[in-house]
């Protein structure tokens, strides 16, 4: 058997008609950064890393989640973006008990497996999910006993494959005044906003998302919410808006968990949240007021046609999930 | 459970080294510990000729090019 004890998998590699999997050797350096792919770099200045990589078959990542689950998953994190998910990661991976995995690459290569390749099943893409957030919740310390994962903004669509495949996870939603999220992504664009460059299931690709940016990008922004509220009927979920934070993680979010934080992880998670969570060299400073300076007429009549709706009743699920 | 992966073909030294590498972890995390490049090809080649292989530091620059292209082109997915 393979050793791959303090190894963890960076990706799929598709060579056939299976893919196979990246490993490489993390030993007991923790996920800290506000990114799984900053943790990466990190690691990967040690040229051992990069050169003594293994690979192995997918069967074996889904072999190895069933003999070393690792921690069982204890949270989920969906968003809609620029809506302090990143904060809720940072404050969790504050404490040296939690494993946080923040929009890890293999989770998007089992989720989003399909998408590139169209013969990959949905009971495939559910088993390779299961390997990967296994593969990824290992201890590094051996302090760790909870295990929290913040997933991509548009893996929210997929929410029911995540569910098929962790069904007794309880998960969040955290959105924000689209007009802020909308803001936000038009001065600086993720990726997966630029039509042609991420596909993003069930939202259509036409000329019209090239030649009017805030259009494209709400279409996704309410496809994602539409998801959530629709995945959010069948239980286990709790919506929190970013007003309620940093405080709903102390809160609302720890019973929904089921985590009694410790006195010194509460410290940690202070000193965490006045941080910039992405750039947590900086302090953080709240920014609604000057987005919504900054929205124009334009920006605030996308987001009323087509997310307006949604945010009423994204507030009403809140309503009802924070009882 | 399944068989490692190799490139195929017949081991070369650098690859039965490779091998030994990500299996002996003693092995490895004395690897880890050299963060710049010239030392690290060095404790490589050395490491292996303690083994009684033969690696030369053009192949371990050649297979850490081709790993960091890798790496890099990972990163760009």
């Amino acid at each position: 058997m393979i050793g791959l004890d303090g190894w963890i998998p960076l990706g799929f590699d598709w060579d056939g008609p299976a893919p196979e999997v990246d490993w490489c050797h993390l030993g007991g350096m923790r996920f800290t950064e506000p990114f799984f792919e900053n943790t990466m770099r990190r690691a990967m200045e040690q040229p051992a890393r990069v050169l003594f990589r293994q690979k192995t078959t997918v069967d074996m990542l889904e072999e190895r989640a069933r003999n070393h689950p690792g921690i069982p998953p204890t949270g989920f994190v969906f968003h809609m973006s620029r809506c302090g998910s990143t904060l809720i990661s940072q404050m969790l991976a504050a404490s040296e008990e939690n494993v946080v995995i923040s929009e890890g690459w293999p989770i998007d290569a089992a989720i989003s497996a399909d998408l590139r390749h169209p013969e990959i099943t949905a009971e495939e893409r559910t088993r390779w999910l299961r390997g990967v957030v296994h593969a990824l919740g290992q201890p590094r310390l051996g302090t760790e006993r909870r295990y929290f994962v913040k997933f991509d903004a548009t893996h929210t669509i997929d929410l029911p494959l995540v569910r098929r495949a962790f069904p007794q996870v309880p998960w969040i939603f955290l959105y924000r005044d689209p007009v802020e999220v909308l803001v936000s992504q038009l001065r600086r664009r993720a990726a997966w906003t630029m039509p042609g460059i991420v596909r993003v299931r069930g939202v259509g690709l036409t000329a019209a998302a090239f030649a009017e940016p805030g259009e494209y990008v709400a279409d996704l922004l309410a496809r994602i919410c539409e998801s959530a509220l629709e995945a959010g009927s069948e239980g286990g979920s709790m919506f929190v808006n970013y007003r309620e934070l940093p405080g709903a993680v102390y809160g609302r979010l720890a019973s929904h968990w089921g985590c009694p934080w410790y006195e010194g992880e509460l410290q940690r998670m202070h000193v965490a949240a006045i941080r910039d969570a992405k750039q947590p060299e900086h302090v953080f400073s709240a920014d609604s007021d000057r987005k919504q300076s900054e929205a124009g007429e334009r920006v605030r009549e996308i987001c009323s046609r087509k997310l307006g709706h949604l945010y009423r009743r994204l507030e009403g699920r809140a309503s009802v999930t924070a009882r | 459970m399944a068989p490692l992966l190799f490139s195929g073909g017949v081991m070369s030294d650098f690859e039965r080294f490779r091998a030994m590498a990500v299996e002996d972890q003693w092995l490895l995390e004395r690897l880890l510990a050299e963060t710049e490049e010239d030392c690290f090809v060095g404790a490589v080649t050395g490491a292996a000729a303690e083994r009684g292989l033969v690696v030369t530091t053009e192949e371990v620059r050649a297979a850490l090019e081709t790993a960091t292209r890798s790496w890099i082109t990972r990163q760009a997915r």
